[in-house]
Formats: structure tokens, sequence, C-alpha cells
């Protein structure tokens, strides 16, 4: 048989083996249902960012909101959603002019030409257009653009945010553009969030970080902004007042008032308000990889040091197994977490500790079967045609071996799994890298475990991935050990 | 050979183990050249580094101008007389912290009471589910036996705690004991206070029970199997004896060895779990001590507690040891 033909049919060969043993495992229910656990979430894990529509960790709502299915319950009466009160906030269309009001007094307002500006924009936004205030006379003038809103939930947001873009024409020091931001409670109460002089012309303005009453010290009561201004379901009114002095001009773009809600999607949020959902689904593909990666270094380095000792024997055997002794009694988890202390928290060198601490048990179980099989008549036999060691190993031993490696593969990843959660949970995986244990850590650090929602579906979600894993495993066991066969 | 000198040889062998855990421990923390733990600590936290005469002090304090030669032996000093040197933390001695917060005990109690209660769990249902091989009975047990293994240690206990503590607040969901137990005058009565300390026990030993009865079960299970398939089942059939009789004092005899032997190796793993369960419920023990160190990277703490927990599961394994070497009758002690 030529070389290629050999090597087609040993691929075919090996093909045939694989869907054999899938086939086998699929008969069996319990097997059945790991390996489909086991590729659903493979999928979850290559698909994560096709079934979410947001990236990891990026923010999407308030921090900690509960999930919105709480609204329909008593106890969510007082839960907000997201809310934006301008619709138009880049200026797109003049459509974006005529939604907003305009008030002033009727003198002031006579001398005040509003126009939609398509060109001028703030171009660090997303502005497209902009609102244009003229103001050609001399003497001061004061006009507001208003956007009335109904604040429909019962309880407060988690925070808001305001935001607006202007541009001062033809102010300067002696006469600048007072520009004053403001939300409005219909009823008389007015929150101003920001109230300054533009005194340089020609320059946007972005004023920053307009998330709180202009005054009120951060933490000088226990009510937040949020609490104090949305206290009610009504009208209120989100401004922004220009009060012009001699003939000037003035752009105003992205003006926005964005609501964050103390409830949001399937699953709420976490601290930092990213989407649970979605950390849940990106974190399945890293947990499985670690867990898997470790686990199959640690068996190949249980195989390679197992195959050694019962090969070699003597003085090699003896050494290997003391040392196998050691690494047996030598308490794993409080070693991992002092080592990933002291070297660092990134996933490879934990992949690594994990693997270094996880060989034992599969080493001896190989030198014991190499000890058996070195014995059996076939080997002898191998031996007495002529075949050297390398022969024996690749060719007799090694696929005697194969069985017991499926099984001690399958059966080692729950415990890589579990370890990496572990720690990832005590605060010491990879900070790079999106994990179940990570989130787990970041609920158990804010919340010290409250919200169920939260806690329960990564953990489920690592119980269920290890699960099929001990499930494949068990029942490769009893297809490649006849021992656990019942007796006839 | 004689017990005597099996004895021996396993007395030292422990002893070696002890000395090695030391070497390992002094090496992770200090083997990386150029500096001491202590010294990188002081350079590394901006807070102290900039006051010279903070850092004159406590480089005295934890030794980190002496030589490496020095440093090890008043290391090696501090181990084996259990004074583990002092907190960078707090520049408190660990010993004194670890005996008056009653650490080492909190541990072993978590610990005892879980272990026991699973051994006790583990091996009746192993017997219960080898008698009814493939009924509905031995499925159910060995499914859930098996599930232990997939379930994390740390989940389980924050599911405890939302079901048992925040929901139907049967069980404090943290913590060792109440502040109000070191008042003084403001303790409860004898009886009142070990009502309360159970309660506070019950959460953290339920989850390490969880993590751990599932590997008896099993173990159990499988060494039933074994003897129920020897011969001399058949003939104890054949006399006409109970089922009881065979179960307990024929074959359970047989296979409570291996399960006697495994308690004790499986304390290591026992112990992980300890680690992660304290962690959840603010148990006041090594684990939660541990937890508390790597927080701040408080390098005495960690290897002391290293020390100890090695310490402990090196005693284990010297205990199942000499167990096996008496209690087996077949072993030559070689």
């Amino acid at each position: 048989m030529s070389d290629q033909a050999y090597l087609k049919s040993y691929w075919r060969f090996q093909l045939h083996r694989i869907t054999g043993l899938l086939r086998a495992l699929m008969k069996n229910r319990m097997s059945a249902i790991g390996l489909i656990i086991l590729i659903l979430s493979g999928v979850v894990a290559v698909a994560a960012p096709l079934l979410t529509p947001y990236k990891d960790l990026q923010q999407v709502s308030g921090p900690s909101a509960q999930p919105d299915w709480v609204t329909s319950f008593p106890d969510g009466y007082y839960l907000s959603k997201n809310f934006v009160v301008v619709k138009d906030s880049s200026f797109s269309s003049p459509g974006a002019v005529q939604a907003l009001v305009l008030t002033g007094s009727q003198l002031d307002l006579s001398s005040v030409a509003v126009s939609y500006d398509a060109g001028r924009t703030d171009t660090s936004t997303h502005g497209i257009g902009s609102m244009q205030l003229s103001h050609p006379t001399q003497g001061i003038a004061t006009a507001v653009v208003n956007q009335s809103f109904l604040y429909p939930y019962r309880g407060p947001p988690a925070s808001f945010l305001a935001t607006a873009s202007i541009l001062a024409m033809g102010a300067s020091t002696d006469h600048p553009v007072h520009v004053r931001i403001f939300i409005y409670q219909s009823g008389g109460l007015d929150f101003p969030l920001f109230d300054e002089n533009i005194t340089q012309s020609g320059n946007w303005t972005r004023p920053a970080n307009l998330d709180s009453i202009l005054g009120l010290p951060r933490g000088a009561t226990s009510l937040t902004s949020p609490t104090i201004i949305f206290s009610a379901v009504q009208q209120y009114t989100y401004g922004i007042e220009i009060r012009f002095d001699g003939p000037q001009r003035v752009d105003i773009t992205n003006l926005q008032l964005t609501l964050l809600g103390t409830s949001w999607g399937l699953l709420g949020t976490d601290a930092a308000g990213s989407d649970l959902l979605t950390r849940d689904l990106y974190g399945t593909g890293p947990s499985m990889l670690v867990g898997l990666t470790a686990a199959l270094l640690g068996i190949g380095v249980g195989l390679i040091i197992g195959l050694l000792a019962g090969l070699l024997g003597g003085l090699v055997d003896q050494v290997l197994m003391r040392i196998t002794d050691l690494f047996l009694t030598i308490p794993f988890l409080p070693l991992a977490i002092i080592l990933v202390v002291v070297l660092t928290a990134s996933a490879l060198v934990i992949i690594a500790i994990i693997a270094f601490f996880s060989w034992m048990g599969f080493a001896r179980v190989i030198r014991s079967q190499v000890l058996t099989l070195r014995e059996r008549p076939f080997i002898e036999a191998a031996r007495a045609a002529g075949a050297g060691n390398g022969r024996i190993l690749s060719r007799h031993l090694f696929p005697n071996l194969i069985g017991l490696t499926y099984v001690n593969l399958a059966l080692s990843v729950p415990g890589a799994i579990l370890t990496y959660a572990a720690l990832a949970f005590l605060g010491l995986g990879d900070p790079t890298v999106e994990s179940w244990g990570r989130i787990l850590n970041d609920n158990f650090i804010v919340t010290g475990t409250a919200d169920w929602w939260w806690v329960i579906p990564p953990g489920f979600a690592i119980a269920i991935v290890s699960l099929s894993f001990v499930l494949i495993g068990y029942s490769l066991d009893e297809m490649f050990n006849p021992k656990l066969r019942r007796r006839q | 050979m004689t017990l005597r000198s099996f004895l021996l040889r396993r007395i030292l062998y422990t002893v070696l183990l002890i000395f090695l855990v030391i070497i390992v421990n002094w090496l992770i923390f200090e083997g990386i050249p150029g500096q001491s733990g202590a010294a990188a600590f002081l350079t590394n936290n901006p807070r102290i580094a900039q006051n010279k005469q903070a850092v004159a002090n406590l480089c005295a304090l934890w030794k980190c101008n002496q030589s490496r030669t020095d440093q090890f032996l008043s290391y090696l000093h501090n181990m084996l007389t259990f004074q583990f040197g002092v907190s960078f933390q707090n520049g408190q001695s660990i010993s004194t912290n670890i005996i008056q917060q009653q650490r080492l005990t909190n541990t072993l109690l978590l610990l005892g009471s879980s272990t026991i209660i699973a051994i006790i769990i583990g091996v009746v249902l192993g017997i219960i589910a080898s008698a009814r091989r493939d009924s509905l009975v031995d499925k159910a047990t060995v499914s859930a036996s098996l599930s232990t293994f997939a379930l994390p240690t740390f989940w389980i206990g924050e599911v405890l705690i939302l079901v048992l503590a925040i929901g139907l607040q049967w069980f404090p969901s943290g913590g060792t004991v109440p502040v109000t137990f070191s008042i003084p005058g403001q303790a409860p009565p004898l009886l009142n206070q070990i009502i309360i300390r159970i309660q506070y026990l019950f959460l953290p030993a339920l989850t390490l029970t969880l993590f751990t009865y599932g590997g008896f079960v099993l173990l159990t299970r499988a060494t039933m199997l074994e003897a129920l398939n020897e011969d001399y089942i058949v003939t104890a059939k054949a006399k006409g004896l109970s089922r009881r009789t065979i179960l307990f004092h024929h074959a359970f005899k047989n296979a409570s060895l291996p399960v006697v032997t495994s308690s004790a190796l499986a304390f290591g793993g026992i112990l992980a779990g300890a680690i992660i369960t304290e962690t959840v419920f603010a148990w006041n023990g090594l684990g939660f001590y541990l937890f508390q160190a790597v927080q701040v990277k408080d390098f005495p703490v960690m290897q002391a507690m290293f020390y100890l927990i090695s310490l402990t599961v090196i005693a284990a394994n010297f205990i199942a040891d000499v167990l096996y070497g008496i209690i087996d009758p077949r072993i030559r002690y070689e």
C-alpha cells in the first residue's frame, strides 16, 4: 500500500472511530444529555457576540438594575426604565428644532431668530446639524429652549446625565453669553445643572458630568440628585437658557437628557450597569476554555510521567512516584491562591498552575496500567518479533491506554473548571478575561449575594457544563472498563 | 517489617514533608532574587514609601535589611515555634491573632462537623444504593452524588444564603458568633450560646457537607458492589442469612476499609472546600484569614496560613497511613 493510501485509510479509520464513539455516547441516556449540553454551550461560547446586541461590560442601564419583569410584581412598583428626553439629539433634520419650544419674554423673543443649521455641528459628538439662535441687535435678551416630558415612573431613575454642546459666536469677556441648563419640575421647582458665562467666541463648549444638582455636594445628603428631582409622576421640562449680550449667535446641538433606569432586561445589570445576560453569555467561552486547556495539559503531563514510571521502572519509577505522592499531599487550592498572588493573575499562569497540580491521579492510573500491560503476552510477542521500545509504546501500549485517557480527561475537566471559577470568585481570576467566576465575584464584593438573578445563572452554568463532562466521563468509563459492567 | 519500623519510617517521611513545605513556602514568597517580600511590599505601597521613618521602622519589624540567611533562620524559627511573625496589614503578631480569634478552632469545628456528617450520610446512602443496584433509588443517589462533583462550593453556599438566610430568614447569612458574645455581661446563658453557635454553624457546615458527601456515597457504593460480588456473599445467601446481616456484617465490614482511609485522604480536598465556604460565610477561620490576607497581599499571613493548612493535611495523611497499617490485617508494612 502506498503511503498516501495508507494515510487515507488511517484517517478514515480514525474518523470512523470518533463517529462510532459519539454514536455509542448518544445511546446512553446520561452521556447523551452530557453531549447535548456540551454542544449547546460550545455553540453559545462561539456565538456569544451574535446572541446579544451589547458588548461585554458595556454600560446599558443604571448600576445594579433589577430585571424588567420585577416591575410586574408588587415589589417592583418603584422601578424605572431607561428614558431619553430629546428624540433627535444629533439634530439630523429641521424637525429636531421644531420639536423644541422657545420661551421668553415677548420683547426678548422678537429680537431672537431661530433656524436650523445643517452644516455647523459639534463633530466630536454624534452631531449632524444644530439649532441656531441669532440675536443681531444690541442689548440683552433671554431665550429658553425647552423640551417638556412626562416622567412616567413611580420611582426615581438610578442616575441621569444631561449633555449639550454650545457654540457662541461674538461672545467676549465684556459681553459674555450666559448659559444655564436646568430641569424644571412643574409646580415651581427649578434644579440648575449648569450656570456659567461663555466668554470665548467660536469654540464648542461641552459641560461635562451634568449628573447632579448644581451646588449640591456629592454625598451631602442621603438623597441623591435623581431622587430629589424625579420624585413624582408628572411633567418636567429640560431646558437651556441663553442670555445674549449684544449681537451674538448661538448654536446648540447634542442636546440630551438621559435617565438610566433601575430595571433592565432579562437579568438586570451589574454594579457598573452592564447587562448581566450579556456577561453570562460572554463568560461561557473563557470559563470552558480555561478548564479544558488546563485539563488537557494536566492529562498530558500525567500520561508522560505514568508511562515513564511504568516503562522504565527501577529508580526512575521510585523517584517519580515519590514526587507524585508529594504533590498529592500538598493542599492544592491554598497553594494555587498563593501562587496566583505572587505570580500574576493571568489566564495562562492560572492554566499552568491548575495543570501543574492535576496530573498525579492520572499518572498513577497510567503507571499501574502499563505495569499490567507490560506482562501481557501480546507485548511479549511484539518484543520477541523485534519491536523496539518506541514501537511497543506507540503501537501496542498507547492504543490500550486511549480509553483511560478519554475517561480521565472528561473527569478532570470539571475539576479544572471549578478551580478556575473558585479562583475567580476569590478575586484571583484574570481581570482582562470575562468568566462566570468573575461575575460571581463582582456580585459577592458589591451586594454579598442578595440579587438572585445575578447569582443563580453563572453558577448554574458552571454546574451544568461541569456536569456534562462528569456524565460523559462516567459513561466512557463504563464503556471502556469491563469491570464496571454487571455480572451476567 | 514490624509495625514499629513502619511507624518510624512514616514519621520520618512526615517530618521530611513538613520541612519541604517550609522551604517551598519560603521560596514562593522570598525566592525572587534581589528583594525580600517585605521590602517589595514597602516600596510598592506609595503611602508608606513616602514616609522614610515609617519605612525604616517597618523594615526593622519585618527584618528586610537582614541577610538572606538570617531572614531564613528567623523564618524557620517562626514556623517551628508557631509564631509566624508579624502581619503586613496591621503589624500584629499572627499567632496572637489566630489564638485570639479562635481561627484554628473555628476551622476545625467546621471541618470536623461537616466531614463526620458527610461520612455518615455517604456510607448510609452508599449501602442503600448498592443493595438496590439499578433501582430508581440507586440511580437517584448516584446522580445526586455525581452532581456534587459539578457544583461550585461557593455557589452552593450563596444559594443556601439566598434561600435559607435571606428568603426564609431561618439562619444568619454569615459570621461566626454574634457581636454580643464578646461584650462582658451581654453574653446569653451557655445553653442559648450553644444554640446560637449551631445556628451560625449550620449553613457553612451544610455547604461543606453537600460538597463532600457525594464522594463518600460513590466510594461506599463501589466497594460494596465489589464485596457483594464475592463468593462469600453467595455462601451467606445460601445459608439463608437475612439481607441486613449480609449487607452490614459481611459486605460492609470488608468494604469499610477504603472508606476509613479515604476519609483521611480526602481531607486536603475538603480543606479546599472549607477555604471557599469560610469566605462565602465570613466564617472566621484559617481560610477566611487567607482570603483577607490575599486582598491586601499580606505575605506573612499567607505564608502562615499555607503552612498551617499544609500541616493539617500532612497530619491527616499520617493518621490515614497509620490507621491503614493498623486496621488492615493484610498489610505487610512494605
